[in-house]
């Protein structure tokens, strides 16, 4: 009767499904990604429009964040990208759901956050842009492989597509679970290592959205399992670290063996040997090393130089 | 994971020599089919031994394959894995129409990633996990279970095999071959 009595306690306290946000917060009704005030900053679509003749031959990578992630996750690369002159345009895009409040990312589906990149890769090419190539990183990664898996993409087919750490099999499999689990916990949180990743990254995971992303995953391990020819035009790279405790080192397998190519383009992977969860954001983050920072400055330069490569 | 093999080969053997004790034993081998929550199906054989003299018949103890080559991994580029199981399991109200049973698993997984890109990447892990069932006999001497399962090892994401899930679901068709 005790234990009865115990495991009602249990059940109704875990059923307090709000969490205490404050203003500081990201998941607050003060922080918003910056990108919703100025998306001319963030969005090749709203800073060029109307591209010339020359602009539209111009290499634009369209960078794809991951789950309760935010547009800051790719502002290394931009910086970088610019920094270096690189001659290639960058539109972050905000996923749906993300970067606004707790309740709209509990109200969004994977469907909404893979919207945000459709709709851009629309816009680019109704503006006539012809060199476009897609970045994605952790969730961003199945967001775009199920586009091209349902041929999303066919108008303008993509030159490069990079997944950074994608996540097709989570390392915590405690998610498989979050169909059984969620509807008992509500939500989950997480420690940030800086108030800077404060600002950029939901610190609550409603249960509703993990459900989400286990959808996603689950469908485009199914994808995979059938397999994706990549359309000829395209090529893919992939960068996994091998000690991710986010998206397990097997999602870079089953990605490679899922991604068909033809003799025309190529797939590429690499493992590295880090413990970091997307090398390519940095900022933010305790303890990085100078070897971090190496190994990063050589993704970037790689990215830069394929979105730049010259296609026969 | 030799030595965690060898372990539990010794321990199956001394199980089988306890119950070849009995007079009326069975020795059943049939089909499992495995669905692990959210991810693969995986198909294969089983073999159990009990008997009579040891516990009524009421512990069982055998060895099972399954493989996602005779299920997902079929025609298809889901990941090709192998898993080897010792088990025990004890039988509640054997003369109930329904038998609840618990049973404990032991082995290890090897999965084939198909490519030397990947050889850095553990392919093998131990297996442990803990099954809650039923077993029902509708014509003797045809036996079946089901049971609900948790792996109660699983992958980090830094070591072993990323496709080791916790929840899993077993259907299992047996055939007694001494009735």
């Amino acid at each position: 009767m005790k234990i009865l009595i115990l495991l009602i306690s249990l059940c109704i306290l875990s059923c307090n499904n709000s969490p205490s946000i404050t203003d500081q917060d990201l998941d607050g009704n003060v922080l918003f990604d910056p990108s919703l005030y100025q998306p001319e900053l963030f969005l090749v679509s709203a800073y060029k429009p109307n591209p010339s003749d020359k602009e539209k031959n111009m290499p634009v990578l369209i960078a794809a964040h991951g789950y309760s992630a935010s547009t800051f996750e790719w502002d290394e690369l931009r910086k970088y990208a610019d920094s270096v002159k690189s001659g290639i345009l960058i539109s972050q895009v905000l996923l749906g759901g993300h970067g606004r409040t707790y309740q709209d990312f509990k109200n969004s589906t994977w469907r909404d956050w893979q919207a945000s990149i459709l709709n851009e890769y629309k816009k680019l090419v109704q503006a006539g842009y012809t060199n476009i190539s897609f970045i994605g990183s952790s969730t961003g990664c199945p967001l775009i492989i199920n586009l091209l898996y349902e041929n999303s993409l066919s108008q303008v087919p993509p030159h490069q597509i990079i997944l950074i750490d994608p996540i097709i099999i989570p390392s915590n499999k405690i998610l498989s679970l979050a169909g059984i689990v969620g509807p008992m916990i509500g939500y989950t949180s997480v420690n940030f290592d800086s108030e800077l990743e404060r600002k950029h990254w939901y610190r609550y995971r409603p249960q509703e959205t993990l459900q989400e992303l286990l959808d996603i995953v689950t469908v485009v391990r199914k994808e995979l399992e059938d397999g994706i020819v990549l359309p000829t035009q395209t090529d893919l790279s992939i960068y996994k670290s091998t000690y991710d405790e986010v998206a397990d080192r097997i999602s870079a397998i089953l990605i490679y063996n899922g991604i068909e190519i033809n003799s025309i383009n190529s797939k590429e992977l690499y493992m590295i040997n880090s413990n970091i969860h997307v090398m390519t954001r940095l900022q933010g983050r305790n303890n990085i090393t100078d070897n971090d920072i190496s190994i990063q400055k050589r993704i970037f330069d790689q990215i830069i130089e394929k979105s730049n490569k010259i296609k026969k | 994971m030799l030595l965690y093999s060898l372990l539990l080969t010794i321990l199956y053997l001394i199980t089988i020599n306890i119950t070849s004790i009995a007079n009326e034993s069975q020795l059943s081998f049939g089909i499992k089919l495995q669905k692990t929550h959210t991810l693969y199906y995986e198909n294969g054989i089983i073999a159990e031994y009990s008997s009579s003299a040891f516990l009524g018949n009421k512990f069982h103890s055998g060895f099972s394959y399954i493989t996602s080559r005779f299920g997902s991994a079929f025609n298809s580029n889901a990941l090709k894995q192998d898993n080897f199981l010792f088990h025990t399991s004890y039988t509640f109200l054997e003369k109930a129409i329904l038998n609840p049973f618990i049973k404990l698993n032991a082995g290890f997984i090897i999965a084939d990633y198909q490519s030397p890109l990947f050889d850095d990447i553990d392919n093998t892990m131990p297996l442990t996990s803990i099954d809650l069932g039923f077993s029902y006999t509708p014509i003797k001497p045809l036996k079946t279970q089901v049971s609900l399962g948790y792996n109660i090892i699983t992958s980090d994401g830094t070591t072993g095999v990323g496709t080791v899930y916790p929840l899993y679901f077993n259907f299992i068709v047996m055939w007694n071959m001494l009735k």
